[in-house]
């Protein structure tokens, strides 16, 4: 055996497997230690790995909940929320900048430049466009910025918002308010009760995309979120229509700047209707600033003669007497060297009792009585009646006015103030001041809300009322400002056929601010009254800033009154008692439809005795109403007897049944209205048969049945 | 022992293809339910949007402006005066409801 001879073969490839072991052996290792480690990652919980993964696919996003509903006392909607879309873009993902932005340009109507210069921010976000519109969207289909799978162009997306939208209009929209593009409540009502209109905005945990869009939100953290509850106000929006139309009309004849026009529930401070003139329509969110204020609460104004009632109130609780007597001077009267003249030269009062200056309106009288009641005496009534404070209506930038302090009530601011001159006032607080003279002296606080809809507490205690002057006060001012609409009275325009009128006029002038003194051109005239002996009390408040040409409240604001109370008495029901159509007496216009046969057709049908029964039941219980198509119609009176009883008790213990042959049913309802009878018709037309018979007694939950047929 | 070692592939390979095709099943379920959600997601958002559209078309509908407009063109009509218009009494004994 060779001494250089190995005892075994050294196989040439054994290096090398060995070594291709080794290296196998060491990427199973790795791999292994890898595996482990992704194991480890996976399976044990690693706080700090989690947060990483977290950052890539979470995200927070803030959730807008819908906003809550406006509506009217009686559920009428008056501001809503719809879903809308907005346009973003992600300016680093937008291709063809320029081609973009001409397109948008078209389709949206932004200048191109403007949205280039968007476009080529560099940032991750920007809007192009809030609230887009569904005819946008349709030209976004056209021009292919959105695909037929509902997708956009890159870098563009579409964002779900809110927007709101007022279906009125310009209805009561000094009310209402508005609010900006994120439906924030930035004025009115909107903002107001924007905390609990607009809901609990929350951020939900999200997944977001690629795009670090987020995609899916935590439902369950979503639910939490509180959409916005709805506002009931005590506002009627057909009331508010008809006044609003009234106002408008007004302003137009008598060429006014401005106007105002409240109506409020003397007993519950609920404001009905109020309207301002300029007005605005929040849904197009353009519009004068001058024209989006609600003067009723922001604005001041000198009252003028409206005034006098306050001075009539403080003179009866120091103990005058309606027929008390103050010597008008004969319109000539001095106070420090100025002169105070009546409203016009012509009037020269000599004696007048309290009431005739409420009634014929006297400066003289009225600075006369001022200066004897004495500053401390009148400015403690003036604060009685809240003026100088803020009525505590629930309404963004409400003034408290300006009272004078009893510094500067020198004779001649008293003598001023007397008569409604040199001193601030808002028309809530006018508003306010004569509700407490028809509710029996009780100062209520003016009111918007539902009960239901009051924020807190506190809210709900302001609304408790004070009262600041006996029943008997409130009946001496009810009894002189009816007077106003008497005859000879400054008032009678704003007399309704029906009604009682309560009310006083006033045309105050205007400061000048170029001359700083009282101007010869400018007046605001105003009218505030209400109708006497009727449920529910409500009191109207007028007034016409700058009328031209005619310009006393006699000739502008008291028409404008009557036609509120009109349309406030057939929504709120009011019981007009004593209409007599024209100054013919009803027997008068009886015996002229006899002449003209108007009355053939009345007396036809089952069992009548014609035209006959109607003449004796006019002369018992019926009176007898025109139409406007010249029909007579008979129609209940109360009887002497009953006017004994009480004048407002319409219920006589019985009722003779008229003759209802020929009569529609509306004019069968006009006969019967005061009384609790039950009406069976049937059939169409008119009246062809009745139940009871002429001639029967009826009472109350009797039943009448009624057989119509065509005439 | 060797008989099972022998049927092994014979087994296996139909328990992997159950498995597989139970995975892609489940898998496809998985995507048509997510898919199902997300459509019925979205024609609740589509309704909740219709509603809401609805009730501004039917408050606009009933507003005072149109119906002034459509009773005074269409239907001719005109504001009746205070006497022409009956205030019905409710009854004592009649309910809310009724």
């Amino acid at each position: 055996m060779a001494a250089d001879t190995l005892p075994f073969e050294i196989n040439p490839d054994y290096g090398t497997k060995a070594r291709l072991t080794a290296l196998m052996l060491f990427c199973i290792s790795v791999a292994g230690l890898i595996i482990c480690r992704a194991a480890y990652v996976q399976i044990f919980s690693n706080p700090k790995l989690e947060k990483l993964a977290q950052r890539q696919y979470h995200t927070q996003t803030l959730i807008r909940p819908r906003r809550g509903t406006i509506f009217d006392r009686n559920g009428e909607t008056l501001a809503v929320s719809i879903e809308t879309k907005s346009l973003a873009a992600n300016p680093g993902k937008v291709q063809n900048k320029f081609l973009l932005a001409k397109t948008l340009s078209k389709i949206i109507g932004l200048p191109q430049k403007k949205i280039l210069l968007k476009l080529n921010e560099e940032r991750e976000f920007v809007w192009i466009k809030r609230h887009i519109t569904d005819q946008e969207m349709a030209k976004f289909k056209k021009h292919h910025i959105i695909d037929g799978l509902g997708d956009l162009i890159s870098g563009l997306w579409l964002v779900n918002e809110s927007d709101r939208v007022y279906p009125h209009h310009q209805l009561a929209s000094h009310l209402l308010g508005d609010v900006n593009v994120d439906s924030e409540g930035i004025e009115g009502i909107e903002l107001w009760m924007n905390e609990k209109l607009r809901g609990q905005i929350g951020a939900v945990a999200a997944i977001k995309d690629a795009l670090g869009r987020p995609t899916f939100i935590d439902t369950a953290a979503a639910k939490n979120i509180r959409d916005g509850e709805p506002v009931h106000l005590t506002i009627d929006a057909s009331l508010q229509f008809e006044v609003e139309q009234h106002l408008r009309s007004a302003m137009k004849s008598t060429s006014s700047k401005s106007g105002t026009v409240i109506v409020m529930n003397a007993d519950t401070g609920e404001i009905l209707a109020l309207t301002n003139q300029p007005t605005f329509n929040a849904n197009t969110k353009r519009g004068q600033p001058d024209a989006r204020r609600n003067r009723a609460v922001t604005d001041g104004y000198e009252p003028g003669s409206t005034f006098k009632a306050i001075l009539a109130a403080s003179a009866f609780l120091n103990g005058w007497k309606s027929n008390d007597q103050i010597y008008g001077e004969l319109g000539s009267f001095s106070v420090q060297g100025h002169k105070i003249s009546e409203a016009e030269a012509r009037e020269k009062f000599g004696w007048i009792s309290l009431k005739k200056m409420i009634k014929y309106s006297s400066n003289i009288a009225a600075a006369k009585l001022a200066m004897k009641l004495g500053p401390d005496k009148f400015l403690s009534t003036i604060r009685l009646f809240g003026f100088g404070t803020k009525t505590g209506i629930p309404f963004p930038g409400e003034i408290s006015g300006r009272v004078p302090t009893r510094k500067q009530l020198t004779p001649l601011t008293l003598a001023n103030v007397g008569f409604g001159q040199g001193i601030l006032v808002t028309p809530l607080q006018m508003t306010r001041a004569y509700a407490a003279i028809v509710n029996g002296g009780w100062l209520v606080s003016p009111t918007l809300f539902k009960n239901a809809d009051l924020k807190n507490s506190k809210e709900r205690e302001i609304q408790a009322s004070t009262r600041i002057f006996p029943h008997y006060i409130s009946r001496h001012l009810i009894d002189a400002l009816e007077e106003v609409t008497k005859e000879g009275g400054t008032g009678i325009p704003a007399a309704l056929p029906g009604f009682r009128i309560a009310g006083k006029t006033g045309t105050a002038q205007m400061v000048d601010k170029r001359t700083r003194r009282y101007s010869r051109e400018k007046y605001i005239a105003s009218f505030i009254g209400f109708a006497v002996g009727v449920e529910p009390k409500i009191v109207i408040y007028v007034s016409l800033t700058e009328p031209k040409g005619k310009y006393y409240a006699t000739q502008t604001a008291a028409p404008l009154f009557r036609e509120v109370l009109a349309s406030v008495s057939n929504y709120c029901s009011l019981p007009a008692h004593d209409i007599v159509p024209s100054k013919l007496l009803a027997h008068q216009l009886l015996a002229q439809q006899q002449e003209q046969g108007v009355g053939q057709g009345l007396g036809q049908g089952v069992g009548l005795s014609g035209l006959k029964d109607e003449v004796r039941i006019s002369q018992s219980a019926v009176s007898l109403t025109l139409t406007s198509d010249n029909k007579l119609l008979p129609q209940y009176q109360p009887s002497a007897a009953d006017d004994k009883a009480g004048a407002g008790d319409r219920k006589p213990s019985g009722w003779v049944m008229p003759s209802l042959a020929g009569l529609s049913p509306r004019e069968v309802f006009q006969i019967l209205q005061g009384h609790h009878f039950k009406v069976e018709i049937h059939g169409t037309g008119v009246v062809a048969g009745q139940i009871p018979i002429v001639g029967n007694t009826l009472a109350d939950g009797d039943v009448i049945r009624l057989k119509l047929q065509d005439p | 022992m060797l008989i099972l070692k022998k049927w092994i592939p014979l087994w296996t390979i139909p328990t992997l293809i159950f498995f597989s095709i139970g995975t892609v099943w489940l898998r496809l379920a998985i995507v048509r339910t997510t898919y199902d959600i997300n459509q019925t997601s979205r024609m609740i958002q589509n309704s909740r949007k219709n509603r809401e559209n609805l009730e501004l078309k039917l408050a606009a509908l009933r507003s005072p402006q149109r119906m002034e407009v459509l009773a005074r063109k269409k239907f001719k009509l005109s504001q009746p005066s205070t006497e022409q218009i009956v205030h019905l009494r409710k009854s004592e004994n009649e309910s809310d409801g009724g």
